[in-house]
This record gives structure tokens, C-alpha cells and sequence, in this order.
């Protein structure tokens, strides 16, 4: 790796050279030390991803030799029957997005990476509600779910949601998380995971996959080499032109657009850096085919279950308090206890009813009943 | 005849539990399913939970139910035979028609009581 520091000076005249489109600046980030912008990233590619690298010429300066088949994976624009530009920070004027973190200096990217796509797909598939509140705790996946500030990998990272999912922020807040670098979360975690724990994940390589991703599913994780003028980006679509490799980023890609030809990814690094939108900034455009996102890393498609389901109940209860009102009717659906306050009436009526069903089919909107079938055979 | 009505009940409860044992009766709502179950009533009723449940007396799974129903008088009472004893509540003509009815088609049956008299009631179908 090229260990020299660059100016602005250089950036811009780099940028110029090659005709690039964005504009460098001074950042939270551009002023920092090559150790301290190292400690920002995170990502530590499989020695599959390694070799891809090696072989592209990832690793090389600028003007070293690198290989041309980045855009034979360029899909044309108009030819998948999707948008010619998607972004779910704003999708017919709504917000899907959850807020710019900030990692500090730790190489937890992948867990920031990852949760902010999961935060937006909860929003978007399970809720289905922009203004729904979520904040999950990065600190839990990375330190309990084996990563460390040395870094970690998108693969882990899916497998931990896939087994046991995440907890909110206040469970294990990233502040304590940077203070004790290990598992300590809170003890009633499991019973905190709400409905982060994702059925499947798969990472694709195919750009008009991840398009159809993007747009039918949500927000995607990707990893991405990053390069030193990286740090001074503050505008623009990016595309490396000067500095060397200083190491591996996992981000979340929020969207992408055919006309600019690139892909729009929300970052990790605060809002001291990267362009605005609506008056926050932290994000990033990035052009097709660059840093390897395509090529070599590709990108992770998590899906989340819906809040809503339907399903055959293998158990109901009728709840009836003799002392009180309470009456509730509980049936076990979906792996878990949905229910509902229910009357005398009801009781004397659907309630009875389910008892004498051979079968008993219900709709629910997260734990809550919303209707009944009931089968006779 | 000189057995007492204790023994009595003890011998249908065994005769009982052997019947489900030869008929091959699964367990109902065992392991994870009963965890879930007392998670999601803290959600359900958490002030119950402190008040109501926590302070009964007993609980436990029912193996009998009555309902006893006077022609001439308004007693309704419901019994259920648990934890070695008779505990009963009295009911209404409209709880007959509720509650006794859910009572009666129930795969399981799980009470509450204090000092004898049935406090809350849980009917169990498993399909």
C-alpha cells in the first residue's frame, strides 16, 4: 500500500486529468492520519476476494495496470424492465433510510453496513412504515457475534442475523461497545430481537440481480476497496483517481442511477463527510465498476420476514379471568403466540367455535390477531 | 363402597393418565412453545401477571371439569378437579354458554384458584 499522504492539490488536479466528476474536499476524515483513516474501514476480505483483487489490479496505483473486464459486467441501461434510477432515501417523496452513524475509530464498517440495510428492509418489508423508529445494535452483532475493531466479513455478519439476529441500541450502545471491545450485552437480549432475525441472505455478482435487489427487496451491504482521496470526498459521483489502496470498506447501497452511472451508498463515517442529502451529509455516489464492488465483492441481499402473516395455528387458548374482564384468545402461528382481547360474547361464539374445528386458520399483524378461519372436516 | 371420594378421584386420575398414555396423547405446548407463551403474556397482561396470577394460591392442570346447573335456583357453578382438590367458581347463565361450553371442548385445561374458589381459567386445543 502507498503510504504517502496526498494533498487536495493533488486530488483536484487528479480529478481533472482524468475528467472525473466529483469534488474533493476538506473532511472529518481528510485530515486525519493514514493510521487514524485506516482504523475507519473494517473489511477483511476472504482470500477469494483477495485474489480477485490481485487479479484486477485493485491493489495497484493509479495508472498501474488493471484489468478491463470491469465493464463487461455493466448491464445496459433500459434493458431489465427496472428504473433507470432508484433510491430509497427517496422513493414518491418518502424516506425509507434510517440516520448517518458515525463508527469511530474501530473497523466495525460491516456491522454498520449491514444494520443500516437491515434498519431500511425492517422499515420497508416488515413494517411498512417510513416513520417507524429503529436503531439496532451494531456493537452486539460486531463483539457478540465474533467480530472485533480488527475487522470482520458481510458473510459473518448475515450468519449471525440468520441464527439469532440483533437487538435494539440501548441493549449494547456502540459507546460501551468502544470501551470494552467484547460481548457485553444487556442479559435480555434474546427477548429483544424483534423480527431481526432473517430467514436467508445471498450475495450476487450479477448487476441486473442487484438492481432487481435494490428495487423489489431493499437496501444492500457491499464491500468496496478504498483508496486515499476517498477520504476527501465530498460530492459528486466518485471514481478513484490518486492516493493508494488503504484498505476495505463494507457500506449499504441504497439505490443506483443509469444516467450518472453509479451506485448510491450510505456510509459510516459521521456527518463531517461525503455529500448531503436533505442537509445530511454521509453519503456517497460511486461509479459503476469501481473499487471492486462488483467485480470482487459483489453484494448481500438479506430478506426479513413481515410483520403481517398469516398461517394454520397448531394451538389456541382461550385466557378467562373469573375475577376480571380479561378475556383473550391466543393462537400459536408462525412460530410464535399471536392474540386478542376477546367479550363473553366472543367467547360464547368464536371461541367455542375454534374449539370445535378440526382446523383453525388466522391472520395476525405482528403479535395481534387480526383474523380467524376455522375449519370443519 | 367404603372408599372415601379422595380415593375415589386419585383411581379415575390414574385410570385417566393411563388412557392418554395408551392412546399416545402428545404433550401439549411442551419446551419452547410454553416459553413463548409466558413471554408474550407479559405483554398481554403484565399487571395481572404481578397481581392476579402471581397471587393465587395454586395452579395447575386440570383433570376433571363439572359444570352444575340448578333447574329450581340460579346455581351455576363451574368445578375443576386440580391439585388433588375440587375448585370451583360460580358462574352465570351466560358463562355457561360461554366459558363452560370453551371449557367443555378443551384438549387440556389449566386453572388458578385461591382458598378454594377458581380464579382464572386457560383451555388449551392443539391441532
Amino acid at each position: 500500500m502507498d503510504e504517502k499522504e496526498i494533498s487536495l492539490d493533488v486530488i483536484k488536479s487528479a480529478i481533472e486529468d482524468k475528467g472525473a466528476k466529483w469534488q474533493p474536499s476538506i473532511t472529518s476524515l481528510s485530515e486525519m492520519s493514514l493510521k487514524e483513516q485506516k482504523s475507519r474501514l473494517g473489511l477483511q476480505p476472504t482470500n477469494a476476494e483477495l485474489q480477485l483483487v490481485a487479479k484486477l489490479g485493485l491493489d495497484k496505483p493509479v495508472g498501474g495496470k488493471r484489468s478491463g473486464k470491469r465493464s463487461k459486467r455493466l448491464s445496459n441501461p433500459g434493458s431489465t424492465g427496472l428504473p433507470s434510477k432508484w433510491d430509497w432515501r427517496n422513493v414518491s417523496g418518502v424516506k425509507w433510510t434510517t440516520p448517518i452513524r458515525d463508527q469511530n475509530g474501530c473497523g466495525s464498517c460491516v456491522a454498520f453496513g449491514t444494520i443500516a440495510a437491515l434498519e431500511a428492509l425492517l422499515k420497508i418489508r416488515t413494517f411498512k412504515d417510513s416513520n417507524k423508529s429503529i436503531d439496532l445494535s451494531q456493537a452486539h452483532l460486531l463483539f457478540c457475534g465474533g467480530g472485533s475493531c480488527s475487522g470482520w466479513h458481510m458473510d459473518h455478519a448475515c450468519n449471525y442475523l440468520k441464527n439469532n439476529g440483533v437487538p435494539d441500541e440501548a441493549c449494547f450502545p456502540y459507546s460501551k461497545g468502544l470501551q470494552t471491545k467484547s460481548c457485553t450485552t444487556c442479559s435480555n437480549w434474546q427477548s429483544r430481537i424483534d423480527h431481526t432475525k432473517i430467514p436467508s441472505w445471498s450475495n450476487t455478482k450479477n448487476v441486473d440481480q442487484i438492481k432487481a435487489n435494490l428495487v423489489n427487496n431493499g437496501p444492500q451491504i457491499t464491500g468496496m476497496a478504498v483508496y486515499q482521496d476517498f477520504f476527501s470526498y465530498a460530492g459528486g459521483v466518485y471514481e478513484h483517481v490518486s492516493g493508494g489502496l488503504a484498505g476495505y470498506h463494507c457500506v449499504s447501497v441504497v439505490g443506483y442511477d443509469n444516467q450518472n452511472q453509479c451506485w448510491i451508498c450510505e456510509n459510516s463515517w459521521g456527518t463531517g463527510w461525503g455529500e448531503a442529502d436533505g442537509g445530511e451529509r454521509g453519503w456517497f455516489r460511486i461509479k459503476y465498476g469501481e473499487c471492486g464492488i462488483e467485480d470482487v465483492f459483489g453484494m448481500w441481499n438479506m430478506t426479513v420476514t413481515s410483520a403481517k402473516g398469516s398461517g394454520y395455528a397448531t394451538y389456541i387458548l382461550v385466557d378467562y379471568s373469573l375475577t376480571s374482564n380479561n378475556r383473550v384468545l391466543w393462537a400459536y402461528a408462525g412460530n410464535k403466540w399471536r392474540y386478542r382481547h376477546i367479550t363473553d360474547a366472543q367467547v360464547a361464539g368464536i371461541a367455542k367455535l375454534l374449539m370445535e374445528a378440526s382446523k383453525v386458520y388466522v391472520w395476525w399483524d405482528e403479535n395481534k390477531l387480526t383474523g380467524i378461519r376455522a375449519f370443519k372436516q | 363402597m367404603n372408599k372415601t371420594e379422595e380415593e375415589i378421584m386419585a383411581e379415575l386420575e390414574t385410570e385417566s393418565e393411563k388412557l392418554r398414555a395408551a392412546a399416545g396423547v402428545p404433550e401439549i405446548a411442551a419446551g419452547p412453545v410454553s416459553v413463548a407463551l409466558e413471554e408474550a403474556m407479559k405483554e398481554v397482561y403484565p399487571q395481572m401477571l404481578e397481581t392476579g396470577l402471581a397471587a393465587a394460591a395454586g395452579s395447575g392442570t386440570a383433570s376433571h371439569a363439572l359444570v352444575d346447573y340448578s333447574l329450581t335456583s340460579a346455581n351455576r357453578v363451574l368445578w375443576a378437579y386440580a391439585g388433588k382438590k375440587w375448585r370451583y367458581r360460580h358462574i352465570t347463565d351466560a358463562q355457561v354458554a360461554g366459558i363452560a361450553k370453551v371449557v367443555m371442548e378443551a384438549s387440556r385445561l389449566d386453572v388458578w384458584w385461591t382458598d378454594g374458589n377458581l380464579t382464572f381459567v386457560r383451555c388449551w386445543k392443539k391441532f
